[in-house]
């Protein structure tokens, strides 16, 4: 028996060798031939015969061509691709699985895994690609624009612990690393190797999530700027009356002589608050952060704010939006009577928040009648609603929702594989009572949790000991590479052919690998 | 002021130099007596304790803030405007006079000055209340009775038409440039303008 490959244009094959492999990248044949008139057909159908076996791969390419001499004369080289070629090509755009500021899911751009895949096919003209092996609980987050759709899909498939197949009967699969068939047993074999292959793995593997958002309520002191540039207290500022501010006259502090404290004054006092502590404590620098177990003794490490809360609410358009910061408390506001509001109550009037410097500004000067007094006034009482991070005190680092699952059997003391998910973010909205005091937690723990430990089981998978295996077959056997068999190659020349295939192993660096870096999603 | 919520903070506020020897009360009357320029650039009313009964357009009212003997402070007669009333005058109702009287710094009934919208807090002797200069007065003349051609003093009366009675407050300088006016006879002033006083404009026969 003679083995054939046969591609359109192609005459006088001499040799050949095409080794199939996992990924996204298209598996190489390489052809000599003796020279020849004629050009071959740049795309073709790629046939390989051996008695029964045919085996055909459409859609394939001639990647290039050389010619070389030697004793035996001239030879030309062929590279033909299988249809993964077309693969560098194309695009998708989309962005699904996208989390509101609470961490939620938002339904309408949810995706599950399958779907993702699914459409990825699709964009690559792939529409009978099974996907139904690819884990479908997580909601990885993604975003695509213009994006090329096998690396998405390579990118997609490692996330879940699984890769991109090409099979023998021409159809993808995304299929788990290291699940699937043992070499067949056929009489033919000629050489067979077995062996382990252990993982150089970590003593544990590390998901790190974005930064979490925690929904705090703040107590404000009211503060001022010096003419040099510093925000301090009020009673602190180097220009501060000296029997208070309790009687100046804020609507321009006509009594401050200085031209230039004047104009600060008239710009910052009673207009600017800055964050005091949490509710309802009233101690400057007492910080409570529900939620975070580590300590917070300065406001720096709650800077910048976020410019929302953690809650959402739909808007006309039918859109969730992150609400706005709110601002409540007690004031004066500008009532006719001359008397405060009676009870804490949302601000009505303008301001904005600098969010660097956790300070709240005011359009007009907000302050409160002194109670216990028949005349004169007291800085607000107001209380601050917001979204904010923490910083770790000794590292200056974004606390972030972390989960180590460690690998059993002693440590090697190699630390963890760091997985980073910024797509994933832990969120704490403290809830008060109507005095400011925390009565509670709203968490998304629990679907964080799951998302993570779908993240901790794909990455896990990858670092399994498995069992090798390695056969050369004489002939062409028809073997299809799935999530074990990695690699399969056929090979001929005129003393006959060879089939080589091996299991959780590669043996071929001639195919084109596509090996992308497990467990990353970008955000 | 702009982007404010609320017309007290969009109100042209106008700084004063308190120089009265007492604070003026948050919300108080007091008096525009002049300007001052404290220095380049920067010129400030000068304000003091009312003088007169009723007022023109040289009254203002304090902001919520009170200013003490000599301290500036900001004040203003635009708009509707809160204003500290003299409760021993009893509780304003929706369109009585409430104005300025000599030697207090609240408004007082039946005196001309502003047109009273209403009480808004008795505790505090709050009211509402609108500019409305007062441009005539009435009462009667002294025993002496006003000659033609000169000065005089007037006793204000005040009160519901044709029930009037007398306030016990007085206004001098009345010029009389008509007949002479004889002993207790009704007469009503007119604000002159041009001279800034008053002047018979009405007398009884």
């Amino acid at each position: 028996m003679v083995p054939l490959l046969e591609f359109p244009g192609v005459e006088y094959v001499r040799s050949w060798s095409l080794t199939l492999s996992h990924g996204v990248t298209p598996s190489v044949a390489l052809v000599e031939i003796a020279p020849q008139f004629d050009m071959p057909a740049e795309v073709g159908t790629l046939t390989l015969t051996f008695g029964d076996v045919v085996l055909t791969f459409p859609g394939c390419a001639l990647d290039r061509a050389t010619v070389r001499r030697d004793r035996a004369g001239m030879i030309v080289s062929l590279a033909i691709l299988d249809r993964r070629w077309a693969w560098r090509f194309g695009q998708i755009t989309g962005r699904y699985n996208l989390r509101d500021e609470r961490g939620q899911l938002l339904p309408e751009t949810e995706k599950s895994p399958r779907e993702l895949a699914t459409m990825l096919c699709a964009a690559l003209g792939e529409t009978a690609a099974d996907v139904s092996l690819l884990p479908d609980d997580a909601r990885p987050t993604v975003a695509w624009v213009y994006a090329n759709p096998a690396e998405e899909l390579a990118r997609l498939a490692a996330g879940l612990g699984c890769t991109v197949v090409l099979g023998l009967a021409g159809a993808v699969s995304l299929q788990p690393v290291g699940t699937g068939n043992p070499l067949p047993v056929t009489g033919t074999e000629r050489t067979r190797n077995f062996g382990i292959d252990p993982p150089t793995r970590p003593d544990s593997l590390l998901v790190v999530c974005g930064p979490t958002r925690y929904e705090t309520t703040f107590r404000l002191e009211a503060v001022g700027q010096e003419p040099t540039g510093e925000i301090v207290p009020l009673n602190e500022l180097s220009y501060a009356p000296a029997s208070g501010w309790e009687n100046e006259a804020w609507l321009g502090f006509a009594n401050i002589a200085d031209p230039q404290a004047r104009a600060k004054a008239r710009q910052t006092v009673y207009r600017w608050y800055r964050l005091k502590c949490t509710a309802p404590a009233n101690t400057p620098g007492e910080f409570h952060i529900a939620g975070y177990a580590g300590s917070v003794n300065d406001v720096w490490q709650l800077l910048p704010l976020a410019a929302t809360r953690l809650l959402t609410c739909t808007d006309a358009d039918g859109t969730p939006r992150a609400e706005p910061p709110e601002l409540s408390g007690r004031f004066w506001d500008r009532s006719l009577d001359g008397q405060n509001i009676p009870s804490q109550r949302r601000y009505p009037g303008a301001f904005r928040i600098d969010r660097n410097r956790g300070l709240v500004q005011f359009a007009e000067p907000v302050l409160q009648v002194n109670p216990a007094a028949a005349a004169g006034f007291l800085p607000a009482e107001l209380y601050l609603t917001i979204a904010h991070g923490v910083l770790e005190a000794a590292t200056h680092v974004a606390d972030c929702y972390t989960s180590e699952r460690a690998f059993p059997g002693e440590p090697r003391g190699t630390g963890p594989a760091v997985l980073p998910r910024p797509d994933l973010a832990r969120t704490v909205r403290t809830t008060y009572d109507t005095g400011n005091t925390p009565i509670g937690v709203v968490e998304n723990t629990a679907d964080l949790e799951a998302e993570v430990a779908a993240q901790l089981d794909a990455a896990q998978a990858l670092y399994e000991t498995r069992l090798t295996d390695f056969v050369e077959y004489a002939g062409l056997v028809p073997i299809s590479p799935d999530g074990a068999i990695t690699q399969v190659q056929w090979s001929a020349t005129e003393r006959g052919a060879v089939t080589r295939a091996s299991r959780n192993s590669e043996f071929s660096l001639v195919a084109g690998m596509s090996r992308v870096s497990a467990c990353t999603v970008e955000p | 002021m702009s982007t404010a919520y609320t017309p007290f903070d969009n109100q042209p506020w106008t700084e004063f130099v308190n120089n009265n020897a007492a604070s003026v009360p948050a919300y108080g009357v007091l008096r525009a007596t002049g300007v001052s320029v404290i220095e380049p650039g920067r010129v400030v009313v000068t304000a003091d304790m009312p003088q007169t009964f009723g007022c023109q357009a040289q009254c203002l009212i304090n902001s919520p803030v009170a200013v003490a003997a000599g301290q500036m402070g900001y004040a203003t007669r635009t708009g509707v405007l809160v204003a500290l009333y003299d409760a021993a005058d009893g509780t304003p109702a929706f369109g009585q006079a409430w104005g300025p009287r000599a030697g207090s710094w609240k408004l007082k009934r039946n005196t001309g000055g502003f047109f009273m919208l209403g009480a808004t807090n008795t505790t505090l002797g709050l009211a509402l209340v609108t500019p409305l200069p007062m441009l005539t007065l009435r009462g009667k003349t002294l025993s002496g009775g006003l000659a033609k051609g000169t000065t005089g003093t007037i006793t204000i009366y005040a009160g519901p038409l044709g029930s009037e009675t007398d306030t016990g407050q007085t206004m001098a300088g009345v010029y009389n440039r008509y007949a002479n006016a004889g002993s207790n006879k009704w007469v009503t002033c007119g604000w002159n303008f041009e001279s800034q006083g008053w002047e018979l404009i009405d007398l009884e026969c």
